[in-house]
This record gives C-alpha cells, structure tokens and sequence, in this order.
C-alpha cells in the first residue's frame, strides 16, 4: 500500500538506505570470505584436557612446528598457566601455516602481533587457525583471555624465518622451536 | 507520579551510588596499568575489574532500567502505578544480592571477572548474588508485563502508549536473555561450586552466557532509546517524528537482539562457521532498528529546531535549545552512538573479527557505546525526572551542563586511544605491560593519555552524585507533570502487530531455537569437554 | 499503509515480518553453511555433505594429524578428577607410621638437616604424591629416592603424602639478605617478568593463586632449591607436567635462581593449604 503521508514517504526512503548500509556490510563480508577465503574458525575436535601430556598429539615431544609432506606446517602449542609451549614458536615465510591449539587447564587465548592471526584456546577442544606469513620477522604472541592472576605474564614469540634459512636450520628437525634460546 | 516517587528515586540512588564507586575503581585501574604507575599485585587488580565489571554490568543498568520502567508506568499509562510493595521487594532483592556479590569479591574470594567463564570459579557466593539480583529483576519484569496487559484489557482497541509498549519490550527481551547467564549459574557454576558435579563444560558455559552477553546490552540500551522517542522530542521543543517507527524500532530490537550472541565466540573452536555467519547476519539486522531510531529522532529534532526558527539544510541544529541537559546529552549520545556503532560493525564483521577479538579495540568499543551513549543518557534521565520525584529545582543547570560535558569529553579521551591501542595489538585483560619493549613502547602514550581520560570521567562522575545530591534540596520546583512528548501524528488505532507482543515473542523463542539451538545440544553428545575447575585463591 | 486496527492474527505484516525473517534465515543458511565454507581449502572432506558438517561444527571424527613423534611423557600423574578426589584419600596417621625411614633424611619433623634434602613439613599432598610417583616411575632421577619407593604402592604414597602435608608450618631460621637480593626476588616472585614469559611466581606457588600440584616453596631448604631450578633449566629435571617449569626456568638467569632460592628459604613458613 502506497504511503499515505510525508512522513510515511521519508521513512520509506529511510528504509532503503537502511538496506544499502546493511546491504553493502554483508558484500564486504561476503566478498573477503569468497576472495581471501577468510573465515572464523570451524573445527570441532575434542580431547581430554587432563591427559594431554600422557599420551598422544599433545605430548611435549610432539609440541612445536612440523613440517608436512606438502610443505605445509603444523605448530602445536598447549596454552597452561602461565606459558605457552612452546613459548618460541619458530614457522617459514610463504608458507601455509596451521596451529593446532589447546589447553589442560583454563581458557586461554592468543593472537600474533601484526597479524590477524587470532583464537581461543579452550580446555577439551583443539583450536584450529590456518594462516600465511608472508615476510620473515619476529612476532609477540601474548595470551588474550583472563586466565587467573599470572594472565598477564603470558608471552610467547613467533620468529617467523625466510623459507631457505628455516629448512637450513630447523630441517632435519621433526619438531622445530626456537624455546630455550 | 505520587506514590511511587519515592520507589523511583530509590532505585536511582542506589544505581549512582554504586556508579560512582566503580567508576572510582575505574580510573584506578587505568592508571595502574598505563606507564604512569608501577606495576602493582595482580590479584589486586583484577579484583577491582571484577567489582567494576559487575557493578556495571549487572547492578547499576538493572537498577536505572527497573526505576525509568516504574517511572514509564505511572506516567505513560495515565493512572498510579500497582504492586508498589511488590517493586520494593524486588528492589530489596536487587540490593542484597548486589551487596551479597561485591562483598564476595572484595574480599577476594570470586577474582573471576564479570565474565566469570569457567573453569575458572570463584566462591558460590558471588553467583548466588547475581541471581538473586536477576530475580529482583524478574519481579520488575513481571510488574512491567502486568502493568502493560491491565491497560490493554481496561483500553481495548486503544495504542498502548509508546513509552510502555517500548519498555514492555526491553522487559520481555531481559526476561528471556537472562536465562542464559541464569541456567549457566544455576545448572553449571553451582552445582560444581558445590561439589555435585565434578567437572565443568567451559564450551557450553561459554555459549549460555554469549545468550545473555549481547542482548544484555541492548536491555541497558532500551532506557536511552525510550528517553530518545518519549523525552527528547519535548525536551527539544517539537514532537516525535513518527510514533509508529519507534514501535517498529523496539520490535525490532525485542526480536534481533537475542539469537546473535555467537558473534562473541567467533574465535572459539566449539562452534561451527556456518553458526558464525548465521549469527552475523542476525547481527546485521540489530543495527537496523538503531538505524531507524537515528533517523526518527533526527527528524524530530529537525522538526523542533526549525519551530525554533532554525534554516537552511543544517541551520536547525544551531537553533536547538542546547541549554537543556536532554538535548545537549542527546547530542553526545548520537556522536558516541555512531564512533561506537561504527566500531560494533568491525567487530561483528565475521573473519574481520580475528583483527581485534579480545585486543583493547573490544574494550574501548564497549566503553564508549555503553559508558558514553547510554550512560549519558541515565544521566539526562535522572536529570529530567529530579524535580518531577523530588519536588525541587534541579540545582546548578550550569554544572550539569559541564558535568555532561566531561562525560563525553572524557570518554572520547579515554575510548578512541584504546581502539587504537587494540590494533596495535594490545591484549585484554592484563594488569601490567612492559612498555619498555620496543615493541610494546608505540603503545604507551596512548594508554597514557586514555588513563588520564578516567580522572576526567571521575571527576563527572562525582559532579554528577554532587549534582543531585544538591537537586534533593533548594527552591521547589513547579507542580507541572511530566509528559511525554507527543506524536507528529499520534496513533488513533493500532495493527495488532504494533501494540502486543504474543506473536513476537514466539518468534523470538523460534529463533533462539533455531541460532542456538544446536549450538547448545551439541554439548549432550560431545565427549572430554568436561575440565575440573580451577577455584581462584582469596587472600 | 494505513492502520486498521485489525485484531489478532489476521494483521498480515505478522506473516510478512514473519515470512521476512525465515526467507533471511534460509538465505544465511545456503550462504554460511554452504557457499562460504566452500572456499576454505585443504580441510578434510571436500564434499558437500563434508562442508557443510564442518560449518555446522559436528565432530570431525579423528584428528587428522595422528602422526606423533613418540616420546616418553613427562609425568604419569595426571590432575584427571579421579586422582585428584584420591589426593584426598590418604590417611596422615598411618603415613606416619611409614615415614621412619623418610625422617632419617627429611628430618623427624619434615625439617631436613642437610640443605641438599627438601623440607617436607606443611607441603601440599598433591605435590608430595606426585614427586613420589615420579620418583618410583623414573620421571625424576630414580638414583636418589628410588630404593626408598620401590615397595611402596600408591595408597602408601598417598598416607605419606598427607602425613608430611599435615607436619605444622616451620619457621626457619631468620636469615639476612640483601636489600638488592631480595628486591630482585620480590619483583620475580610478585609481578614476574611478562616479556620473558615469566608470571609471577606466586600465581601458581601462591598467595596469589594455587595451581594445582604446584608445591609451597616458602621455608625450602635453599641449595635444594637452587639445585632443582639449575636441573629444570638445564632440562636434566623434567617431571614438569608439559614444560611448566621448565619454560620457567630457562627463562631465570642463574643468579636470579640464586635470589629466589635466597628469598624463599628466608620465608617465615609454607603458604597454608
């Protein structure tokens, strides 16, 4: 039905801008998850958060970054009070890049400086966050979620390397960090 | 107003005064963790963010919402308020379980944040405070729904008038958000707390509390936008622009603000991208009725500043009358309204989120579009029911315009450094920082400058406290009823569409099953996500 | 549109708000669940039903990357709830009848005489057991207490435990140190170091928090101490359950480990359980 007033009729131009505003948000969003295939995290695995250093993918000698037969690399990381581990995480340049994370105790989090880089880390799930770097360089990686009094105490470093210098030094590693140095 | 003015006025008092203490603790807090303090005991800290978080998120909106609510339903409907003693238990029942948890946590033993996201416990008391808070608020609900059907019945046929029906809204929407923070505390905090169950499921915490986290904001929101449509168009001198888009407005807000909470979680691995997205959309849609309200009551102002002889495209603003605490700190509300709306669509825009999720953008963002733009307006609201309550002259029109004035002024110093900070990368949630780093040392003037925004903001807030502290005595005020302001084209009849609630709030329920409801049950059938708590010491 | 006031269900802007809302919900459903998560690579199943599981956030099935470099674990005590409700079931009375050759070593009241041997008076049981079930499963260095472990089952340890957590609170001897000494540890031990990676050391060895196991360290013997941080820096220690000490104490220079084990020795007694 055709308004019958003025202010019926502005508030129908009103609305269309509405829906060019909301309109032109869900295209952006759309746009970047189609062209840069960026999505939030989607991955559901669990583990049990108690045992994680008994047995299995997140024992301490399975703990750093992995190269895969595709040239891809996993990093495992455990998020506890109060470290990361390990809290020198070293990865190649160029590369695909996928951190596999969790926690045997609280919520955590992380994010890597100057990146977008960016996930929680739960306690009987597995966090799972894909990323590229594109140039070598150092990174902080501090914890982003409240995870008791030493929060604020939780850094790690991610030194990412160009590709040649990573495989020279950490190649003929099966577990490559830079902890400890 | 009569019998209730001292109901109203109560619940005004207590929600400043508590105000006023957590934004002591506020600016503490800013200073200890910018350059310009040494480091202090971290348990401290976070301690008072606790309080302060609580206070202000559960405490002082609930109160300053349940106080305008009465207010809107003696006024609006045209007769005396019923269940006077009824809203006082509640308000009794708010106060006891505020104090009930603050003084949990001041002494140390729920050091959670207001968060409080399992496995991480605190004592039992702390969540039986709350809850008894929220069931406070739940009789204010139901007072609110009673007051809103008995008019209906006695008026069949007639437009409830649009301040009820909106706050009638704004309950129903806290009725049902609540259940989220509430089954969260009753089936999973305390029962661990306890020692009935042995574990606790930080991922289905974390989703029942994202039920409550966003539309909770949008219950805080409700009172500000009641004041934009009902109090402002007055205020200002003309009339609201159009009755029936505020209806459409507070619909809107009733239905959209719930099933969107995921938004929040959008780092977390327990849910799915598809649930994302769908939450994203959803969120989309809750900017609209805030689109709809900038534009009604932009038109209204227009309408009361060309009454005011104002020409020309822009020439009305100039002409508004500024003088007014209303309209002055509705200016504000809308500048802060759009910095921090601007703001709330990066964070909702799905994988830009990973951008700034839990960096200072987060922190900045929610103080400026809750502390700044609807808490202005708490403000203006209390300014414009004093005399109406009180039976005096508000004291001192200069130092409320001042005190208005800091608010916003500080709360731009202190929120639009700490967006920046967060894209610098800053994390949330840490008593100190090593700005001696190079590279954390960029950061340190803006976290500087933000700290000494907070003393501005605690110097408003004390002018406030002073302000109508002051108002309560002093030459009497005129014997004229508050009004609300009147339509362009006040509504004869009504669609039943716009003047009930029982089809909407189906949707709502539908809705909230069909975004969170797999979200939800997927817990019934995943295995390990049980983790045993870890209790926070106390001192 | 006019404004008839139509009662009930016959308005129709229900069904077309209504209708609005589930075409939205439809609309979000093909693009979210379906379309986007198309574009995501290399993540298992590129099938649809595949897609859209993972955008609904079902399970999926085993982790894919199950090669595992093998290694020995840290510990064999893990903080699962079953052992932490046995924690509480050990009995301090019968643990002292067993303690006779403990006290020759660790002192008769938990107080030992030789600085190389921990004081064990007012320590947590989850600690204790733990060190004990390390000890006797060759996670920490079997030559030292093995011989005494090798017979003891673990209703034994867990009496042991309880009767030396129950020992009153010591108070050592008042030592002096440094002005310097001591503002170093303070600032390790009550904010830490954050761009090392170090909390304060009071957020899991209290008071400012508890993590569970974590043992009391106020009124330690000092050259223990001092000993068993140069032993999980250097990584011949490491019964640390997933490196948590040993990222500690990497991270301490060795004089910083000597100011710690200089404070703490100087406490007036363990931080109560």
């Amino acid at each position: 039905m055709p308004p019958t007033n003025e202010v019926e009729r502005s508030e129908h131009r009103w609305a269309y801008v509405v829906a060019s505003v909301i309109g032109f948000v869900f295209i952006v969003i759309i746009f970047s998850s189609v062209h840069w295939a960026a999505q939030p995290p989607s991955n559901l695995e669990t583990i049990d958060a108690s045992r994680l250093h008994l047995a299995g993918e997140f024992m301490e000698s399975n703990l750093g970054t992995a190269v895969q037969p595709d040239g891809s690399v996993i990093v495992r990381v455990i998020a506890q009070q109060y470290s990361f581990v390990p809290d020198c995480i070293v990865v190649p340049a160029s590369t695909r890049v996928v951190f596999r994370a969790t926690s045997p105790d609280v919520l955590h989090g992380f994010l890597i400086s100057d990146t977008n880089v960016n996930s929680m880390v739960m306690p009987g799930f597995i966090a799972v966050v894909s990323t590229r770097f594109d140039k070598p360089g150092d990174h902080l990686m501090p914890c982003h979620e409240y995870c008791s009094v030493g929060h604020q105490g939780m850094w790690a470093r991610v030194k990412v390397l160009d590709r040649f210098e990573f495989a020279r030094l950490y190649g003929n590693q099966s577990r490559a960090s830079c902890a400890g140095k | 107003m009569q019998g209730s003015n001292r109901l109203v006025l109560a619940h005004f008092w207590a929600a400043f005064v508590a105000f006023t203490a957590a934004i002591l603790l506020g600016a503490w807090q800013m200073l200890v963790r910018s350059p310009l303090h040494r480091w202090v005991d971290p348990e401290l800290y976070y301690r008072a963010v606790t309080a302060h978080g609580t206070t202000l998120a559960y405490v002082f909106p609930t109160l300053v919402a349940m106080g305008f609510g009465y207010a809107v339903c003696a006024v609006s409907l045209g007769r005396p308020m019923h269940g006077v003693r009824l809203a006082w238990a509640a308000f009794w029942l708010v106060i006891a379980g505020a104090v009930m948890a603050i003084a949990t946590v001041a002494a140390g033993k729920a050091t959670v944040l207001y968060t409080f996201y399992p496995p991480l416990t605190g004592s039992p008391y702390y969540y039986l405070g709350i809850i008894i808070a929220i069931m406070g608020s739940w009789i204010w609900v139901g007072l609110m729904v009673s007051h809103f059907a008995r008019w209906k019945r006695d008026h069949t046929g007639l437009p409830v008038p649009l301040a009820m029906f909106a706050f009638t809204a704004g309950a129903l929407l806290w009725a049902w958000t609540s259940l989220g923070v509430g089954s969260e505390i009753l089936f999973l905090i305390l029962p661990n707390a306890y020692g009935w169950t042995d574990t606790i499921d930080p991922g289905l915490a974390r989703v029942l509390f994202s039920w409550t986290l966003h539309a909770i904001v949008y219950f805080w929101l409700i009172p500000t936008y009641v004041a934009f449509y009902v109090l402002l168009p007055a205020a200002a001198g003309g009339r609201l622009y159009s009755d029936r888009l505020g209806r459409i407005a507070f619909l809107q807000l009733l239905i959209f603000s719930m099933p969107i909470g995921l938004h929040h979680l959008f780092a977390d691995p327990q849910i799915g991208a598809g649930f994302k997205f769908l939450h994203t959309v959803f969120t989309a849609m809750v900017a609209v009725p805030t689109l709809l309200t900038i534009f009604t009551i932009s038109a209204s102002l227009e309408i009361a500043g060309r009454l005011r002889g104002g020409r020309g495209l822009l020439g009305w603003i100039r002409a508004l009358p500024w003088e007014r605490p209303l309209v002055l700190a509705s200016g504000f509300a809308l500048l802060m309204l759009g910095l921090g709306g601007a703001g709330g669509l990066i964070n909702m825009s799905y994988a830009f989120n990973s951008t700034i999720h839990n960096t200072q953008w987060v922190t900045g963002h929610f103080h400026l579009i809750y502390g700044g733009s609807i808490v202005i307006m708490y403000f203006a609201i209390a300014y414009e029911l004093w005399p109406h309550l009180t039976g005096h002259k508000l004291a001192a029109p200069k130092l409320v315009r001042l005190q208005l004035w800091t608010w916003c002024v500080g709360m731009l110093i202190v929120t639009l450094p700490w967006h920046l900070v967060g894209i610098m990368g800053q994390p949330r949630r840490m008593a100190y920082y090593d700005y001696t780093d190079p590279a954390l040392a960029p950061q340190a003037i803006w976290v500087s400058i933000s700290a000494l925004g907070g003393f501005v903001l605690l110097f408003s807030a004390l002018l406030l406290v002073g302000i109508l502290f002051a108002s309560q005595r002093g030459p009497l005020a005129e014997n004229s009823p508050l009004k609300f302001s009147l339509a362009v084209h006040p509504p004869s009849v009504l669609p039943a569409s716009l003047n009930g609630f029982r089809v909407w709030t189906l949707l709502v329920v539908a809705l909230t099953l069909a975004n969170y409801g797999f979200p939800l049950a997927q817990f019934l059938f995943l295995e390990h996500t049980g983790v045993p708590a870890y209790a926070v010491q106390g001192p | 549109m006019t404004y008839n006031a139509r009662q009930g269900p016959t308005d129709p802007r229900f069904a077309t708000w209504i209708g609005a809302t589930v075409v939205l919900f439809i609309l979000s459903f093909v693009v979210g669940f379906v379309w986007l998560p198309s574009f995501q690579k290399g993540s298992g199943r590129a099938d649809i039903w595949g897609i859209i599981c993972r955008a609904v956030g079902l399970p999926s099935g085993k982790t894919r990357a199950t090669e595992s470099v093998p290694g020995q674990s840290s510990s064999n005590v893990a903080w699962t709830v079953s052992t932490r409700r046995q924690i509480t079931q050990g009995g301090a009375a019968r643990g002292g009848e067993l303690a006779g050759t403990c006290n020759n070593c660790h002192g008769t009241n938990g107080i030992s005489a030789d600085a190389a041997f921990p004081n064990l008076a007012g320590q947590s049981v989850a600690a204790i057991y733990k060190q004990l079930e390390d000890f006797k499963g060759g996670k920490r260095n079997p030559e030292v207490m093995g011989v005494y472990l090798r017979e003891l089952s673990q209703q034994d340890m867990l009496d042991l435990a309880t009767h030396f957590a129950s020992l009153p609170n010591p108070y050592a001897a008042a030592v002096s140190i440094p002005e310097s000494v001591d503002a170093t540890a303070r600032h390790l031990v009550e904010v830490g170091n954050p761009l090392r990676n170090l909390a304060p050391c009071a957020a899991c060895h209290g008071p400012l928090g508890l993590t569970f196991g974590a043992p009391g360290l106020q009124g330690q013997q000092r050259a223990y101490l001092e000993q068993q941080m140069q032993a999980l820096a250097a990584g011949s220690r490491r019964n640390d359950i997933s490196e948590q000490m040993r990222s500690v104490a990497r991270q301490l220079t060795p004089s910083e480990i000597a100011m710690l084990a200089a404070y703490y020795s100087n406490g007036a007694g363990f931080a109560e359980r």
